[in-house]
């Protein structure tokens, strides 16, 4: 385990970026730039 | 198990997030060719569905790794993969970090967290009935 600290509600969401369909790594803060998103972590694709 | 098991009840609610209107955007883990032979195999999503191979994001949203007990032992593991199993579900190849455990977060246009939910066990997803009280 480590000592990471997920944000809380009322926190500004923080900013990081993924691969998109493309392998081009887009900002999650896209998706919530014109509403409110949800934003799912997997674990992995099994 | 529970990835699949997670995206597929997102998928069945994705109508109710579109009326809100909410976004859905998952992140697995991976490198794109993991990401598209899963999404070959179990889709198509009515959502986005990116992979973090580094796992820069999953660490940027303080998600950890878990023990060894809490990804595939504990009592609440065992009760959802009997309920995914029972549903269809079906264990795949495991990708990426074996230990790291999932989150939902739901976020609001001006990019403020409304929902957080850090999984404690590998098959501790939030239900989506609580996701959706949030937006």
């Amino acid at each position: 385990m480590t000592d990471l600290i997920p944000p809380q509600p009322g926190d500004r969401a923080p900013a990081a970026s993924a691969l998109d369909a493309r392998g081009e790594p887009v900002a999650l803060e896209t998706f919530w730039r014109d509403g409110p998103a949800v934003l799912v972590f997997l674990r992995h694709w099994g | 198990v529970f990835c699949r098991y997670h995206l597929t009840q997102l998928r069945r609610a994705h109508e109710k997030f579109e009326a809100i209107p909410a976004r859905i955007v998952a992140v697995g883990q991976g490198t794109p060719a993991d990401r598209d032979s899963f999404v070959e195999a179990h889709g198509p999503y009515p959502f986005p569905v990116l992979c973090d191979p580094d796992r820069d994001a999953f660490r940027a949203y303080g998600l950890a790794r878990g023990s060894l007990y809490n990804v595939a032992m504990h009592p609440n593991v065992l009760a959802k993969a009997t309920e995914a199993y029972l549903a269809g579900e079906r264990q795949g190849r495991t990708v990426g970090d074996g230990m790291q455990l999932p989150g939902s977060f739901v976020v609001s246009s001006e990019g403020i967290v409304l929902f957080a939910h850090a999984g404690k066990q590998s098959s501790d997803f939030p239900s989506i009935d609580a996701v959706l009280a949030a937006l």
